[in-house]
């Protein structure tokens, strides 16, 4: 068994990514959930040779020989990972409650190894859609199936028991310590070496010391952490989270990020519903922006620009030559919509790659001294503010993009980029200052 | 149904059960009450009086029908007689007291799900409706069954030191088994499953333990019917009366399966 934090990009420890002695490949009964850079790591095993004690205090000190060190980064499963991964799939679902709507005709699919972010405001049918992927409550109409099977009286134990669901609420007994809360999770789906596993979960989450506590007395970050552990403690093929990071301290956050990434790395298939822009956006291969209604799909950079289309951003060492001039030159040179904000100008290029040269050739011969180009990547905070911080208007778009006006009509162009709410966001590191990437601005000269 | 997981889950109410001692105090209590009270009113008052309790003239009138139809009492001598009457009869109070104590722990170990926000974790384990509340009612049932045990052998301990000889030989006894074996295991079962059937449905444990009366006021009518002579329960009656609490507890596991809306608990308990 073993349990790594941290590794090989200066975390904590040393080393990338252990695996423990005793356990072999998944097909021997044990999952392993490698370290990746940074990452947290787990191995939870699922057969009898579990049941033999491994020193840990080794296991986090000895590289597996046959450890994997994968890139926490990655966005694409690990090639020779070997873990049966299931394919989420909601098809025009529909879920009312009385009169009222809670989620209208959402269809989207969650790929094998992916993150999917759930994201949208209080209320937008979020912890619903989990639920209901979940097989917590049936849809009221559409499908929601697992691997192409859907929640039946017969198949519901079975599907549920793929599964591991961090709900909205931590939901623990407090009356019990915490490492009887995970232990008794583990043996109602049935994990071999279930104690071997509860260890692992409390020694990943930094709950070890605090096992024999009652739960009453853990903080509310804790007990987060320790829900967290329960949704992963049987080692399940997808995994749905309900605002994952709610109560954690950035460390923590950061550490549940990675176990995301590790997640993925494996094959597995996650959904995580948050209002955490920033870590949707780190984590998530796609995002489906939910406002009862599906409002959006597709990858954030996709997403951006789609919604924002591709800026070059050029910012200058001065303001001389004059900033409107330079427009000028670069509006010539091919650029569209240029606009200035502060000495950088920002623009829309038809086909960037060609262009940019061009365009920042003429600005020098224009006598432009050039501090940085670059894309422009709007925070995804604003992709959501566009989408949603209005009434939604039309019909939801499926799909891997949003185009322009099918989704929001006349909303998505002009100076609508609700101008205080972009305050304080930034682009590349640098401040969007006042008015926002796409505030009123100033246009040409 | 698995087993396994409905072990598991009763062993986590047990747990529960023991870190909060207060819960299981009201069956002790119960069960110390229904110990003492028979010996207050069979051995006690009669000696505090110095009058016999087979002065009593009804008395004397119920305890000779029941000479026929209760096994055991014919061979005895009148003032034996009376006395093994009567502490037959207050063993049903041993049937009654756990009820109520085990009823009112199954009624929080569901609304008490509610109030911690912990069922909808345990609703995406793998276990289904009829596991999850069957685990329940067993948990119960099973500490309140092993105090009201604990309870009856005091009892009969007493009885021996206390009474007239022959008395003690009559309680252990076929009846007293179908009695205590099968009438009140299955009685509180029964209660129990109504109240989890209940306790779902309700926002509070009070309200959920009300329904507990259903079961328990006969029973109740029972003791006071016998003892005042209206009527005798004989042994194939309570065979039968075993019969139909344990039919209708099987009935009750499906019903409240039924009557658990998952969807319910999950958007409206709040």
């Amino acid at each position: 068994m073993l349990l790594t934090r941290g590794a090989g990009c200066g975390v904590r420890g040393a080393g990338c990514g252990v695996r423990g002695a005793g356990c072999g490949t998944r097909g021997a009964g044990c999952a392993v959930w490698d370290a990746g850079c940074g990452a947290a790591s787990l191995t939870v095993c699922a057969s009898a040779d579990r049941d033999a004690e491994v020193n840990t205090r080794d296991a986090l000190r000895t590289p597996h020989p046959g450890s994997r060190t994968p890139h926490a980064g990655s966005r694409t499963p690990h090639p020779d990972n070997d873990y049966h991964s299931l394919v989420v799939s909601v098809t025009n679902v529909t879920r009312r409650f009385g009169d009222r709507s809670a989620v209208d005709n959402v269809t989207f699919e969650v790929r094998p190894g992916e993150v999917f972010g759930l994201v949208g405001p209080n209320g937008a049918g979020k912890t619903t859609i989990l639920r209901m992927i979940g097989g917590l409550i049936p849809p009221s109409s559409g499908r929601v199936a697992i691997d192409g099977e859907t929640f039946t009286r017969a198949s519901g134990a079975a599907l549920r028991a793929r599964i591991g669901f961090m709900t909205e609420t931590p939901g623990l007994w407090d009356l019990l310590t915490v490492d009887e809360n995970l232990l008794v999770y583990a043996r109602l789906f049935r994990v071999r070496g279930a104690a071997l596993a509860v260890e692992r979960i409390l020694r990943l989450f930094e709950l070890w010391d605090r096992r024999a506590d009652r739960v009453a007395l853990l903080s509310k970050g804790m007990k987060q952490k320790l829900a967290l552990g329960r949704a992963l403690v049987h080692d399940p093929e997808v995994v749905l989270l309900d605002e994952p990071t709610a109560n954690l301290d950035p460390e923590m956050s950061r550490t549940v990020r990675d176990l995301l990434r590790d997640l993925r790395h494996q094959g597995r298939t996650v959904v995580v519903s948050t209002h955490n822009l920033d870590e949707v956006e780190r984590v998530a291969d796609r995002v489906g922006l939910v406002s009862r209604t599906l409002v959006a799909v597709g990858e954030p950079a996709a997403l951006r620009r789609d919604l924002f289309g591709r800026r070059l951003r050029v910012r200058m060492l001065t303001s001389y030559p004059p900033l409107p001039a330079l427009a000028a030159v670069a509006a010539r040179a091919g650029g569209q919509d240029v606009q200035i904000h502060g000495t950088d100008l920002s623009m829309v290029l038809e086909a960037p790659d060609r262009m940019t040269p061009v365009v920042i050739r003429s600005l020098v011969d224009a006598g432009a001294e050039i501090r940085e180009a670059f894309d422009e990547e709007p925070p995804l905070e604003e992709v959501y503010l566009k989408l949603l911080g209005s009434p939604v208007h039309g019909s939801p778009v499926h799909g891997s993009s949003v185009h322009g006006s099918s989704v929001h009509g006349s909303s998505v162009h002009g100076s609508s980029v609700h101008g205080s709410s972009v305050h304080g966001s930034s682009v590349h590191g640098s401040s969007v200052h006042g008015s926002g990437v796409h505030g009123s601005g100033v246009h040409g000269s | 149904m698995k087993a396994d997981r409905i072990v598991v889950l009763m062993g986590k109410e047990l747990r529960e059960f023991r870190s909060s001692p207060a819960a299981i105090a009201p069956v002790i209590l119960l069960v110390v009450v229904c110990t003492v009270l028979p010996f207050v009113v069979v051995i006690g008052i009669p000696r505090m009086t110095g009058q016999s309790i087979t002065s009593d003239r009804v008395l004397q009138h119920v305890v000779s029908l029941a000479r026929g139809r209760v096994p055991g009492l014919g061979r005895l001598p009148p003032d034996a007689a009376a006395q093994a009457f009567l502490f037959q009869q207050f063993l049903l109070l041993f049937l009654v007291a756990p009820i109520f104590g085990a009823v009112s722990l199954a009624a929080y170990s569901v609304v008490g799900e509610k109030q911690g926000r912990t069922l909808e974790p345990l609703l995406t384990s793998p276990m289904s409706t009829s596991e999850i509340l069957l685990a329940k009612v067993l948990a119960s049932f099973l500490p309140s069954l092993a105090i009201e045990l604990a309870g009856v052998c005091i009892y009969v301990l007493l009885v021996g030191a206390t009474a007239l000889p022959g008395v003690t030989a009559t309680l252990v006894s076929v009846r007293s088994v179908i009695l205590l074996g099968l009438v009140g295991p299955f009685a509180s079962l029964t209660a129990l499953q109504m109240t989890i059937a209940v306790s779902s449905r309700v926002n509070d444990a009070r309200s959920a333990q009300q329904i507990a009366v259903l079961i328990v006021l006969p029973l109740v009518l029972m003791l006071i019917g016998q003892i005042a002579g209206a009527f005798i329960v004989t042994t194939p009656l309570l065979l039968l009366l075993a019969l139909a609490l344990a039919v209708t507890w099987i009935f009750l596991i499906w019903l409240s399966a039924a009557l658990f809306e998952r969807e319910t608990i999950l958007t409206r308990w709040k």
